[in-house]
């Protein structure tokens, strides 16, 4: 229905005709902004952007605690996001999920057989191991301590490959360390606030990690190519190595410990320059990453 | 109220990834996002501040060099987004090739300063398929998400109109 040029929707019966004190007052038009307002923009823009960059560059102070307090922040948000999410999970996991439990609990009764076995032969060689390093009178390696953590969420960005961890500086998390499951090398800690970090998972192309091949023992660097994905670099044409090889890290650089698993060699590629290029399969599956252990220095 | 929705949403989308999940493992841009969506709907000052407040987040907790998202996601909102609106129009569809040409520039300018600052040795020849990827989440998905937006904008101020006496937003991005 129109009244006065307006349209007026009817919501009863009875209505009452709306006149100017009743509707709401409009808005003045906006005054078009002068031409030199988009320059003044775009310099604030620039000055405030490349600033960033420089502190970030120089590692100032300032930057690194806006990190902490933007990671602080966003921590009561994301543990209720990961309750609601465990919830959700939960129902599936509980109920849905379990079609194929008792296949696979036959299949790992088999695998724990299997994995006693191969249990007892390795503590054999480790006791051997030991008595041996006495008789040599080597100095006794100290496993680092461990800070177990859980995985509170995961950086959507494609460029880079990140975790959150719930774990701070409160715990003795730090800049730096090592981060690591039972199945292998994850990444390290990149930056730490009081309760919530970042790690930079070895499958990040800013990622570089020294390692062997744990057959041969030659060396290389493991770099990330993001999504899930590794290579092998700096490994001359004619070393030995084979698809299948698993990778340890060497030690080399203090990051991270000798002999932590990377991955293995998934495929070789001869590209007419003196290095291979070796394709890595990290042993881990990071996008199901729930758990991991902090190594933090004594 | 709606800038600072849309600044959440980038920080639950960073930190959760939640397309990833989806069959397929797409993961759009939510960023680059609410920049266009910013630089077509407000005026040019919260345009600027938004896409570089989006921007800002989104380096910060992924965990890079900080300030070259945000200058240029402040661009976007600033002067990309609407020079495409005005010479291209607001259809949902006619954005891809602006999210597709943000999507290059943003990921060059990214992997760029990255190479220069923080990963020497990262090639360029590792840089394509991420590229590839992201050009690919943030076409398939992008317009879906600007309609969303703009779509759960206008829920949002009609509400908000009804109480307070607001003005709607303009910009529909219906498909013509």
């Amino acid at each position: 229905m129109r009244v006065r040029g307006h349209l007026v929707h009817q919501r009863s019966h009875t209505w009452i005709e709306p006149t100017a004190a009743m509707t709401p007052p409009r808005k003045p038009p906006r005054r078009p902004l002068a031409p030199w307002t988009g320059i003044v923009y775009f310099l604030i823009l620039a000055v405030v952007s490349l600033t960033l960059v420089t502190w970030k560059v120089k590692g100032r102070a300032p930057v690194a605690a806006f990190e902490s307090v933007v990671l602080s922040v966003t921590l009561p948000l994301q543990h209720s996001i990961r309750w609601v999410m465990r919830g959700v999970g939960g129902v599936w996991e509980r109920y849905i999920g379990l079609v194929h439990v008792r296949q696979q609990n036959l299949r790992m009764q088999e695998e724990i057989k299997w994995l006693r076995e191969e249990n007892n032969r390795f503590l054999e060689a480790y006791l051997q191991y030991q008595r041996l390093q006495r008789l040599l009178n080597f100095k006794e390696w100290l496993p680092p301590e461990m800070v177990a953590t859980e995985v509170v969420g995961r950086d959507s960005n494609n460029w880079t490959e990140i975790i959150y961890i719930n774990k701070g500086t409160r715990d003795g998390v730090g800049k730096g360390l090592a981060v690591v499951t039972h199945e292998g090398l994850v990444g390290q800690v990149i930056h730490a606030a009081p309760m919530l970090s970042k790690v930079m998972l070895i499958t990040d192309f800013r990622s570089g990690v020294d390692a062997l091949v744990q057959r041969t023992r030659t060396s290389g660097v493991v770099a990330g190519r993001g999504r899930n994905v590794a290579e092998l670099k700096f490994l001359p044409v004619g070393s030995d190595v084979q698809p299948g090889d698993r990778l340890i890290s060497s030690g080399m650089g203090g990051v991270f410990p000798k002999g932590l698993i990377i991955g293995e060699v998934k495929g070789i590629h001869l590209n007419g320059n003196q290095f291979q290029d070796v394709e890595v399969k990290p042993s881990i599956d990071f996008s199901r990453l729930e758990e991991v252990l902090v190594l933090v220095k004594r | 109220m709606f800038p600072a929705l849309l600044l959440v949403c980038v920080i639950v989308h960073q930190m959760n990834a939640p397309f990833s999940r989806l069959p397929g493992g797409l993961e759009p841009d939510l960023a680059l996002i609410v920049a266009v969506y910013g630089g077509f709907t407000y005026a040019r000052g919260a345009a600027t501040a938004l896409g570089f407040g989006a921007g800002l987040l989104q380096e910060t907790l992924a965990g890079g060099l900080i300030g070259v998202d945000a200058l240029s996601k402040g661009l976007t909102g600033l002067l990309w987004a609407r020079l495409w609106r005005q010479v291209m129009g607001e259809g949902a569809l006619v954005q891809v090739p602006l999210l597709a040409m943000l999507s290059v520039v943003d990921g060059v300018a990214s992997f760029a300063t990255a190479k220069l600052f923080s990963a020497p040795s990262a090639s360029w020849g590792m840089f394509l398929p991420l590229l590839g990827w992201q050009l690919l989440s943030n076409l398939l998905l992008g317009p879906l998400l600007l309609g969303g937006v703009a779509a759960v904008h206008r829920k949002l101020s009609r509400g908000t109109r009804a109480r307070w006496g607001g003005h709607e937003p303009t910009v529909t991005l219906q498909p013509k």
